[in-house]
């Protein structure tokens, strides 16, 4: 299923997941997860909310306890005394996770003396992690005094003081303005081939954009694992085309009547009909869409539903991730 | 060294939060002014109304009368303004009035010669009991009366109320560590920093062990603050400063012990300031800090009695604060105290590190 990494090109592998399961109650969170990350690739693990991605990745750095399964670094199963392999790691959460009253340069040397780096050598480090991500006009200001994306670029930081050679970043982009999402993604790339890099997302692009692989999970289980292009040319039937219709629109519209019709209408040529009942827009998806486009028209037509515009794209990440996990919104 | 580091952390946020700064070296310092305005404005040396009823009327009675008529403070002033009444009713009813601090009974009765009633919840009552007790085992030739005091303090008694006070909230002001480093450990769970810590090479006990230095620091400068505090408002200081901070140390072992305990209970920093300000108050009560409380004794240990509240480390600092500052007690008049402090401080605090490590700072794998 897996396929090498398009940058790094190893073989060797860094991170080995193997039957990874962990339940919560009746909840399944994680469900026999098995995965093999290669050393210097971006490694993408998407999934809806509630998919079990936090918990994987909680799972990977020894923050939580698999009810059945393991995770191996180097081959080499993690545990609770195993210093140097949890030194391997260093993890980027989800969450801001600094200490408010201490300054930017005083959180990196200390997490870095933590791990046993000595002061001179944590603050050097953290010197020029400031300097990398545009922080260090500030490292001499306590963390509660830095804008939110600044609190984010410093977050990351933390988790590469260390100089970890696996970093994990729970969706690194959360609540980023464009400059500093723009900022962190350069640094991320920076990262690549150096260190394995692990994040998770549910921002399509920045998953397509950055991650050599991606992983797509759904309560808890694997779906697909490929690379991005791979993904987009497996999984959606190619080219998309968006048709907003016409004359469908209006109150009391039965929308899963008009899906059905177009489904039927358009069954030979196009396997994944959808449809987008907030835009009014049926998502067609179809290899040679562009051969297709008169007969999709034409039979549209027939069907009683008469296309107001058209437009046609490449399938996106976005349009996989969709058509696997569905469109029901989750909490 | 990562216990240097981690105890310089604590220390830096500690300095850097106005809140934190507040509740650890501003209250104790208010708790000594409102005590001096509260108490430290009477008369250092106050003259205590005492109302003696002599149904015996002989040699020995005299004898006691003049004595105590006789006791004068270093300044010349008598200790104790004697007035004569003989209806019992009339006494009790002055007593309760609060017009004197003591009534004092002579009779001929050779099974209790003297009897002394007043208001053990009083803190004048309290002192004037014990300089009364001094006058009449200094009287020879009448039977020793019982003890009347709740805790005697044996070589001297305060000079004031305000000296009765002050040991009290040395022992409140450390015993506020409990909220503080409930506070302090909730808030690196509250906000995350303490996973962060756990997957770093951080082990527990370093974690702790930082804890704990830092807000030992905190204890020798809540002491020290409030005993100058206490000085520079007249406070008669009579025993060492080094013993006061040593006492300080130890009970700030039981306090941080109880800090982590109630941090195992608590997710917010709000919660634990709460539930550890509940958990300082109670300690303080029990220990007597406030006001003298009597259990009941349980056993007898190297001839000290045994009670219930002496299962708290706070109990014992409060008696050894009172013995070392105001009855002047070195080192080997308090050893026993100590050594119980030694014991239960340490238990507390193994307790604590043990409960916090197992729930919060245990790694997953």
């Amino acid at each position: 299923m897996s396929e090498l990494p398009k940058r790094s090109g190893s073989t060797e592998i860094v991170v080995k997941t193997e039957g990874l399961t962990k339940h919560y109650g009746a909840l399944t969170a994680v469900n026999g997860l098995s995965l093999d990350i290669y050393a210097g690739e971006v490694f993408g693990l998407l999934g809806p909310n509630g998919a079990g991605k936090t918990t994987a990745i909680h799972m990977l750095c020894g923050l939580l306890k698999p009810d059945a399964g393991r995770v191996l670094i180097h081959n080499h199963p993690i545990s609770s005394d195993d210093t140097e392999n949890s030194a391997r790691v260093g993890l980027c959460p989800q969450a801001i996770v600094l200490w408010e009253r201490l300054t930017c340069i005083e959180q990196l040397e200390f997490i870095g003396q933590m791990y046993g780096i000595r002061s001179s050598e944590a603050r050097r480090r953290g010197e020029k992690l400031l300097e990398e991500l545009d922080l260090i006009e500030k490292r001499n200001k306590q963390a509660r005094t830095l804008s939110g994306g600044m609190q984010r670029r410093l977050n990351m930081a933390m988790a590469l003081v260390h100089d970890p050679e696996i970093i994990v970043l729970d969706e690194p982009e959360a609540g980023l303005d464009p400059q500093s999402r723009v900022r962190v993604r350069d640094y991320i790339h920076s990262l690549s081939r150096r260190k394995t890099v692990i994040l998770t997302t549910h921002n399509m692009d920045e998953a397509d954009r950055m991650a050599d692989r991606v992983a797509i999970i759904d309560h808890g289980q694997l779906l697909v694992l490929d690379t991005p292009q791979n993904l987009k040319r497996r999984v959606g039937e190619g080219d998309v085309v968006e048709i907003h219709l016409n004359g469908c629109l209006g109150e009391g519209v039965d929308w899963e009547a008009v899906q059905n019709k177009a489904r039927s209408a358009l069954a030979d040529i196009a396997p994944t009909v959808t449809l987008n009942s907030t835009e009014h827009t049926l998502h067609v998806h179809a290899l040679n869409a562009t051969g297709h486009l008169p007969s999709i028209v034409e039979r549209l037509k027939i069907a009683g539903m008469e296309p107001a515009t058209l437009s046609i794209r490449a399938n996106t990440l976005e349009d996989v991730f969709i058509q696997l996990t569905g469109r029901t919104l989750r909490e | 060294m990562k216990t240097l580091h981690v105890a310089r952390k604590y220390l830096l946020e500690f300095l850097r939060d106005p809140t934190l700064l507040a509740l650890s070296l501003l209250t104790p310092i208010a708790f000594i002014l409102i005590t001096y305005v509260g108490y430290g404005t009477a008369p250092k040396l106050a003259t205590y109304p005492i109302l003696v009823i002599d149904s015996d009327h002989s040699a020995a009675s005299e004898k006691v009368l003049n004595a105590v008529r006789a006791e004068r403070h270093p300044d010349n002033r008598p200790v104790f303004e004697v007035r004569l009444l003989d209806d019992r009713q009339v006494a009790e009813s002055e007593l309760k009035a609060k017009h004197a601090d003591i009534l004092m009974i002579l009779t001929s009765d050779p099974a209790s010669p003297i009897t002394v009633r007043g208001d053990g919840t009083s803190m004048r009552f309290i002192i004037a009991s014990t300089l009364l007790e001094t006058v009449l085992n200094q009287v020879s030739g009448i039977p020793r009366i019982m003890a009347i005091t709740e805790h005697p303090i044996s070589v001297a008694a305060p000079a004031s109320e305000f000296d009765a006070y002050t040991p009290g909230m040395m022992i409140f002001a450390v015993l506020l560590l409990t909220p503080q480093t409930s506070m302090l450990v909730a808030r690196e769970l509250r906000s995350g920093t303490l996973r962060r810590l756990r997957i770093s090479h951080l082990r527990a006990w370093e974690l702790m062990m930082g804890v704990t230095l830092a807000q030992m620091l905190v204890a020798v400068g809540q002491v020290v603050l409030m005993f100058v505090a206490a000085l520079a408002l007249g406070f008669h200081n009579r025993g060492s400063l080094l013993l006061a901070i040593l006492i300080g140390l130890l009970l700030s072992f039981s306090a941080i012990g109880w800090g982590l305990i109630v941090t195992c209970f608590s997710q917010k920093d709000s919660d634990a300031l709460n539930v550890g300000s509940v958990v300082t108050m109670l300690q303080v009560f029990l220990s007597g800090a406030f006001f003298p409380i009597q259990g009941a004794a349980l056993f007898s240990m190297v001839g000290h009695e045994i009670g219930l509240f002496d299962f708290i480390p706070a109990t014992h600092g409060m008696l050894a604060l009172q013995q070392v500052l105001i009855g002047g007690i070195a080192l080997d008049g308090i050893i026993f105290r100590l050594g119980a402090m030694i014991v239960l401080s340490i238990t507390t605090f193994g307790v604590g590190i043990l409960m916090f490590a197992r729930i919060h700072m245990r790694r997953a794998v």
